[in-house]
């Protein structure tokens, strides 16, 4: 609360200065005549925000209000230019002291400015491969993480989502494929500087640039190999004075969940599995009897759990607040907003708070001289269970999250086994693992940070074509990692203790201090010679980031409510510490060349040198060139033009680089300080040589050919399609040697991987009648090839191998379920050639696809693929009077999905059975979709095909309607605009998955992870 | 305003260089490695560091048991965890072992470099590492047979090796430890980290035996008991042997090293009883129990002690204190496993209550019905946290190695029969006279081996190398009877194992799981996929 009132007291500070300034710019104004007047559109509605300046000035005048009226003073005679984004723009005489104007739809604005590496640009003049987003686009979702808002909204970008746990629910992005073994994610900058696109609330955003080809993105040459997305936030408007409020409250809850078996399920479908393998059943039948008799009335000694129903009592609400004031005055503008997110969890003790607050100031101090000074601070609380560490042992599996843990128990545990007794106490659950005493009693993890980010720049312009730039960045963050692990104590029926899970109590606290400091340096140089359009631009970049950091741990901790560090027991006490830096340093140019609007050019060069790689290694070098013919400003095309608003072909080559390649010293052999052995009960520190180094390595090289065509017909249709190749080359990797070296492999240069694909985008839009519409459908592919490996061949479920996908699924072949005809009188299995293990009727065959005559691991081939194919997506917008209404629908066309573990293996380790596995073979069901039960053998959970499926799905993303207030009744209520809305996310999932799992899970899941979440929200912008 | 640019501008660019030179801030860079005494020792730890290697709860010595017929894992068969080629205990063993080769190649390779160390120190030092190393290999030829033998560190170009046959990894160890003999020093100190010169002479003599060397076993083993009651001793108390008093026993030759805080492993609870805390998902089964002879020394099929209604009666005494018997107690509770014992007393609170026996009732208490005692101290508070060091080699294997050589070398003489009888001495058990005939005496060796080392992860090892792993780890594996006990001893054969076929309710048996051992393959494992994949040098083993 305490920042919420400092804030306030900033703003209105800030206000009063800006107020002040406003009036005294305003008494400039001499000998000119008040004009008013409305600016509608063709339906007659009103037009909000348009802005109006005079003809060849840079500086608005004046904005239209909500109900479309606007007031100025000007000089008689003179020219107003009235713009909207999305409209055409009128240029209207003033003539009298009414104006009323009327300004038409155009959804392909032939003005449209993108934002481009270190620029802007007119859309028309695009040579490369640019999509943008507005941020007007992106705050129609309800998300937590802004990752998500991106999803379906570029074509060739995808981001995919695998699970929905507060905090760590963004998306992975990836633009067009993954390039590279190593990061494949793609440089998000935002107003130039690097931070995750999750950092940042989706109010804030005034728009998103993606840079997908190597024409667009080799200005950042070395960072630039897996797409760049440029975002701007929002900045102050001349005249423009607006106060608003943005809010909305929702509800989150599982897409999917497993359905397992109830209690008497799984002791029959248990003793089969057992018995079926010649093991004595695990359940006796005078105990399945009692439990059919007792159940009701003896619950503690005949349980009929139901964990989910147990542990999904999180709340799940989630809330979202944004204040925002912008304005400006010829001198100073400015946008500041303050933020606050709240999300709460499925399950207890899960959720994630954000506040920040933002303020973007420009400052002219002279026609030649202008700056802008940005702050961003925010404050990040992100809470969870446990480290899962203690429990991996009792519960037989290791979770990648400690939510992992909770849900693959949850997912796991038979119906059979007591939650908590009448007593109050709690059941042993998985020898000690108990989920539901874990989330109540087992501690926590948390992790608090207040990154704090300034942008501030200098733009010097001593002439109208010349503008040099200087701007610093510095970014500071201090994340601060807690985590206290309770001892979990759990007992039998009679109250005695049964296990204390872990066996002491610990707190582990994790200080970390990140520093990254970035300059950049421009020139820029823009003219135009009669029919000659010539710019050129160029910098130097330098980007130093450090970090450090020491942990502490104490255990025995003899009042648990007292977490720190010095409650805890002395004796034990450790700590650690570490450390590390990286640099770059890059010179880079760009010219472009325009004759007569028609014939572009651009050219492209960066020069980066990394301290990542050794001597004589550090630079590369990145060119781009490309070019774009606009066929439609063509004399021959005259004929053409009251339909064909745009045609243009384009076409770029480009080299991009990769630096980032999981450690910031891969060159440098060091001697690892972390092997320790006992002698004498005390530890002794060690050193050993742990992997091969390698001081070879350079940069990573991607290589990247586009062609696109962009059409715009009627103002409405317009169509923007692209087909690329993209080959990377030197992918540093770890190509496995062999283990006998007994140190790990160190990275090379040695793999080529291709991606070839296409994007697609249609919109058409029609806003000029009462009842508006637009449709934007994109779909994208990529097919990607690993070229080479050096003839490395891995090996394991997901694999990258030479000839194919990288990601994919390298599996044995089924061919459906053995029947009793392959096997002879005494049982024995009667083919060649032999299968795994025990077999009987019933179990998966596998086939030979060497030709050995024996089923092992070298009959499996690559048989699917994990990387999606054909992404695809429909907006719909819908408005008729005050209701609008907009929906998303995204999916994958192409993608294969895998589980593993007890999501195909009933009763693995304490585990149970899910009713999608009731369909199994017997000798009544021989046409079963599942193999026989069979306890503990491991024929049936070879990694096959038969464990494979499409995971290709539809979703309902976004679903909203929205209605606004009538002007007049906002008047009333002394409000410019007033807008209600309810909408839902994930509402809806067709998909041919396994039923109960989420077809955007990881392959090879087992089940252990936070679900996604369907949300619906009611939400309120309120603008004043 | 220009020139301001300007001088920033070219200070940047000019004083950018050196930005670039980064390097690691908190570890040491290789060139320098090894050439003080600290890092010398530092090194040494860096090549004993692999074998604190666990297999989920347990150290990975007595994980070896539960691959044999005395032991099992509930969950899963013993041919799933080592019978594929990219089973997990497959590619682990490959990788640990050899980490451990390489580091003490790099050591032995490096030691030249150090100054300032005494000769004591090098001696020592090089001894060490040549010791790790011979054990390393003797793993690994002992599991996947011929393997590639590196003796030096390799460059990457050197790294596509080929398998060597088993005889010369064989001479190679063999020949390393007689040079660590002469290096190392005498004194046994078990409950550190270094390695006595009887250490090496007890792993040749353990090589030796297991591949058929026989006057080399009894060679070694000679020198080992040379030094018996300076260095080793047999601990008089069996039991303890294998729980925190006996960590610094002079009858442990080596042993893996734990403490409580750092490095410690959960083998309790893995092993207790579920009254205990435990999981006991890892038991001794059946078969084991019935190895175990009358006190009389007579199997239990011969034995006029043996009485089937009491069966623990009159029994080697190293079976109740090797294994958690039904009726005895344990942890303080009164260990009972009759699935009608639905209560059972509690003896850690005075007086004695009476309490719910899980045991009995739990689901998953041993399918068993029985418990280790070895590896499972009760003075150990917490269930998760055991600092017992397992036992790579005590000094009663050497005299078992030693009348075993000794039988097979044709040599058999007194001094054969005095190595068992001091084993049976220790534990009150009636000794074995002499004038056996050879394959008599195989059958006393055979079983004393199985009943004396049963829990120390040597067992897989002897079936393998007696080659009948194809008889014991072949179909159905026993716990208790559920209800009440066998109606008749089992037939029990040469080699110890019980037959249950002539028992009248054998069917009644628990059957925890149905093993298969397929002899055309399973006497070896198969090298890991990963490695024959990457290094096209490496032959399969046949029938992978």
């Amino acid at each position: 609360m305490k920042i919420l009132k400092l804030t306030s007291l900033l703003a209105a500070r800030i206000c009063g200065v800006l107020l002040l300034l406003a009036f005294v710019s305003g008494l400039q104004a001499q000998q000119q005549i008040e004009v008013s007047g409305f600016a509608r559109d063709p339906g007659g509605n009103a037009l909000d925000g348009v802005t109006i300046t005079h003809k060849g000035a840079g500086q608005a005048v004046a904005v239209t209000k909500a109900d479309g009226s606007f007031s100025l003073q000007a000089q008689p005679e003179a020219i107003l230019v009235f713009s909207l984004i999305g409209y055409g723009t009128e240029e209207v005489t003033v003539s009298g002291s009414t104006l009323n104007v009327v300004l038409t739809a155009a959804v392909a604005n032939l003005d449209e400015v993108v934002v481009v590496g270190f620029g802007t640009t007119k859309k028309v003049n695009l040579t490369g491969s640019v999509a943008s987003v507005s941020g007007e686009e992106m705050a129609k979702r309800q998300v937590g993480q802004s990752s998500m808002a991106l999803q379906g909204m570029v074509p060739g970008v995808t981001v995919t989502q695998s699970t929905g746990q507060p905090g760590v629910d963004g998306g992975n992005i990836r633009v067009r494929g993954i390039g590279t073994l190593n990061n494949s994610s793609p440089l998000v900058l935002v107003d130039g500087v690097v931070m995750s696109l999750d950092h940042i609330d989706v109010t804030s955003i005034e728009s998103i640039s993606v840079l997908k080809d190597a024409a667009s993105s080799a200005i950042y040459g070395s960072r630039a190999a897996n797409g760049v997305i440029l975002i701007t936030t929002k900045r102050g408007r001349e005249g423009q004075f607006s106060f608003s409020y943005d809010a909305y409250l929702g509800k989150q809850s599982p897409t999917h969940m497993i359905k397992p078996v109830n209690g008497l399920d799984h002791m029959n479908l248990i003793n089969e599995a057992h018995t079926n393998v010649g093991r004595s059943p695990l359940f006796s039948e005078d105990y399945i009897k009692n439990y059919i008799a007792n159940k009701d009335t003896d619950p503690d000694t005949y349980p009929d759990s139901d964990w989910q129903k147990a542990l999904l009592n999180g709340s799940g609400l989630q809330q979202n607040h944004v204040l925002s004031v912008t304005g400006g005055t010829e001198r100073v503008k400015f946008f500041g907003s303050f933020g606050y997110l709240d999300q709460a969890g499925l399950i207890d003790n899960v959720n994630f708070k954000r506040y920040y607050f933002r303020l973007n100031t420009n400052v002219k101090v002279s026609e030649k001289l202008s700056g802008s000074f940005d702050l961003y601070v925010r404050n990040q609380d992100r809470k969870t269970i446990a480290n899962a560490g203690p429990f991996t042992g009792p519960a037989a599996f290791s979770p990648s999250t400690s939510t992992g843990l909770i849900f693959g128990l949850i997912n796991k545990l038979p119906a059979t086994q007591a939650i908590r007794y009448s007593n109050g106490m709690w059941a042993e659950g998985q020898n000690g693992a108990n989920p539901a005493a874990i989330v109540e009693e087992g501690g926590w993890w948390r992790q608090t940070s207040y990154p704090i980010a300034g942008n501030f720049s200098l733009d010097y312009k001593p002439f109208e074509f010349l503008t040099a730039r200087v701007a610093y960045a510095p970014t500071y963050s201090q994340p601060v990692t807690r985590a206290f692990n309770n001892v979990v104590k759990t007992y039998d029926q009679s109250g005695n203790a049964r296990f204390s899970v872990p066996s002491i109590n610990e707190l582990n606290e994790n200080m970390a201090s990140d520093r990254e400091d970035q300059l950049d340096v421009t020139l820029n140089f823009t003219q135009d010679f009669d029919n000659h359009a010539v710019s050129a631009m160029g910098g130097y970049q330098y980007l130093n980031a450090s970090y450090r950091g020491f942990s502490a741990f104490r255990d025995n901790f003899l009042f648990p409510d007292y977490t720190v560090l010095s409650a805890g027991s002395s004796e034990n006490m450790r700590n650690g510490g570490y450390a590390g830096e990286w640099s770059l340093i890059s010179y880079f140019g760009r010219v472009n060349y325009a004759f007569a609007g028609k014939y572009l050019v651009e050219a492209n060069i960066r020069h980066d040198g990394s301290s990542r790689f050794a001597e004589g290694n550090k630079w590369g070098t990145f060119p781009s060139f490309s070019a774009g013919w606009r066929l439609s400003e063509e004399a021959f095309m005259a004929g053409t033009r009251s339909y064909l608003d745009d045609l243009k072909i384009r076409a770029s080559w480009g080299l991009l680089g990769n630096q980032q390649i999981g450690s910031d010293y891969p060159f440098a052999p060091t001697v690892s300080l972390s092997p320790s052995y006992i002698s004498n009960d005390q530890v002794v520190n060690g050193a050993a040589i742990m992997d091969l180094a390698n001081t070879n390595i350079t940069w990573e090289t991607t290589e990247m050919t586009n062609i696109g065509l962009d059409v715009r017909l009627l103002r409405k249709l317009s169509v923007s399609f692209d087909y690329y190749q993209k080959q990377t080359r030197g992918i540093l990797l770890q190509l496995s040697i062999p283990k006998t070296m007994g140190v790990s492999a160190p990275f090379q240069n040695a793999g080529v991987v291709e991606n070839k694909g296409w994007d697609l985008q249609v919109d058409y839009s029609d806003y000029s009648k009462p009842f508006k519409y637009a449709v934007t459908a994109m779909i994208s592919d990529v097919r990607n090839k690993v070229v080479d490996l050096k003839g490395i061949q891995q090996t394991g479920t997901i694999v990258n191998r030479e000839g194919h996908p990288m990601n994919s699924l390298f599996l044995l072949r089924s061919a459906g379920l053995l029947s009793a005809a392959d096997f002879d009188g005494d049982g024995n299995y009667a083919h060649a050639p032999t299968q795994f293990g025990v077999v009987a009727p019933g179990d998966i065959r596998y086939l030979d696809t060497n030709g050995d005559n024996v089923v092992n691991a070298g009959d499996r081939q690559v048989l699917g693929s994990t990387i999606p194919r054909y992404t695809y997506s429909f907006n719909i917008y819908l408005g008729y009077r005050n209701f609008d209404f907009s929906t998303l629908l995204q999916g994958v066309g192409k993608v294969d999905g895998y589980l593993t573990s007890n999501a195909i293996n009933p009763f693995l380790l304490g585990g149970t059975a899910y009713e999608y596995q009731k369909d199994r073979w017997t000798p009544d069901n021989p046409n079963a979709v599942f193999p026989r039960f069979a306890f503990g053998e491991n024929h049936n959970t070879q990694h096959s095909d038969y464990w494979m499926r499409s995971a290709a799905y539809l979703r309902l993303k976004n679903i909203q309607l929205g209605y606004t207030l009538p002007v007049q009744l906002a008047k009333s209520v002394r409000v410019q605009k007033a807008r209600l809305y309810i909408s839902g996310e994930n509402l809806l999932t067709l998909h041919d998955f396994w039923e109960g799992w989420d077809p955007e899970v990881s392959a090879a899941s087992s089940g252990s992870y936070y679900p996604q979440v369907k949300t619906i929200n009611v939400g309120l912008n309120l603008k004043f | 305003m220009k020139r301001i640019f300007f001088i920033t501008i070219s200070s940047l660019l000019l004083g950018c260089t050196d930005q670039l030179d980064k390097f690691p801030l908190d570890a040491p860079s290789t060139n320098t490695f090894l050439k003080t005494e600290s890092e010398l020792r530092a090194a040494l730890v860096g090549c004993y560091s692999p074998l604190s290697l666990r297999f989920g709860e347990n150290p990975y010595a007595i994980v070896f048991d539960m691959y044999s017929d005395i032991a099992t894992n509930r969950d899963v068969t013993p041919h799933s965890q080592w019978g594929n080629p990219t089973a997990s205990a497959v590619n682990t063993i490959w990788n640990t072992f050899y980490t451990v080769v390489a580091r003490c190649n790099f050591v032995l390779d490096n030691i030249d470099r150090v100054t300032g160390a005494s000769d004591a120190v090098i001696n020592r030092s090089r001894g060490e590492a040549k010791f790790l190393r011979a054990y390393a290999y003797s793993l690994l030829s002992e599991f996947y047979g011929d393997v590639p033998l590196i003796t030096t560190t390799l460059d990457l170009s050197e790294a596509y090796v080929s398998r060597d046959p088993k005889s010369a990894v064989v001479d190679f160890i063999l020949s390393e430890l007689n040079e660590a003999t002469n290096l190392l020093p005498a004194t046994n100190a078990p409950n550190t980290m270094g390695i006595s010169s009887g250490a090496a002479q007890a792993l040749a003599s353990r090589v030796a035996l297991y591949n058929g060397r026989w006057q080399e076993a009894i060679t070694a083993s000679e020198a080992v008991m040379a030094a018996e009651g300076s260095q080793f001793e047999l601990h008089p108390d069996y039991e303890s042997i294998t729980h925190r008093q006996g960590k610094t026993s002079k009858e442990i030759i080596w042993a893996i090293q734990f403490n409580y805080t750092d490095v410690f492993h959960e083998t309790p609870l893995s092993f207790r009883s579920r009254m205990a805390g435990g999981f006991s998902n890892r038991m001794p089964v059946q078969a084991l129990i019935d190895s175990y002879p009358c006190i009389d020394g007579l199997p239990i099929d011969e034995s006029p002690l043996y009485d089937p209604a009491k069966p623990f009666e009159n029994r080697d005494p190293r079976l109740a204190m090797s294994i958690a018997l039904p009726g005895s107690t344990y942890y303080g509770y009164q260990f009972e496993t009759h699935k009608d014992s639905l209560m059972c007393w509690n003896y850690n609170v005075t007086p004695a209550v009476r309490v719910a026996n899980l045991d009995a009732t739990h689901t998953f208490a041993s399918f068993a019905g029985y418990c280790w005692r070895k590896y499972a101290d009760p003075t150990e508070e917490h269930a998760t946290r055991s600092d017992i060091n397992p036992i790579i080699m005590r000094y009663a294997e050497v005299l078992l190695n030693y009348a075993e050589a000794k039988l097979e070398a044709n040599q058999l003489d007194a001094s054969a029969y005095e190595a068992i009888n001091k084993l049976r001495r220790r534990v009150g058990m009636v000794e074995v006279a002499e004038g056996l005939s050879p394959d008599q005496f195989r059958t006393v060796v055979r079983t004393e081996r199985k009943i004396e080392l049963a829990g120390e992860g040597v067992r897989y090892f002897d079936i393998i190398r007696w080659r009948i792993a194809e008889e014991v780890l072949n179909g159905p594996c026993y716990g208790r009877i559920p209800r009440g006990f066998l109606a008749a001893a089992p037939e029990i054969d040469e080699n110890g194992t019980p037959d249950y076929a002539n028992v009248a309710n054998a069917s009644e048996m628990r059957v925890i799981q149905t093993r298969i051992f397929n002899a055309n393959a399973n006497y070896l494992w198969p090298i890991p996929d990963i490695e024959i994949q990457t290094n096209k040098n490496l032959v399969p083993n046949p029938g992978y």
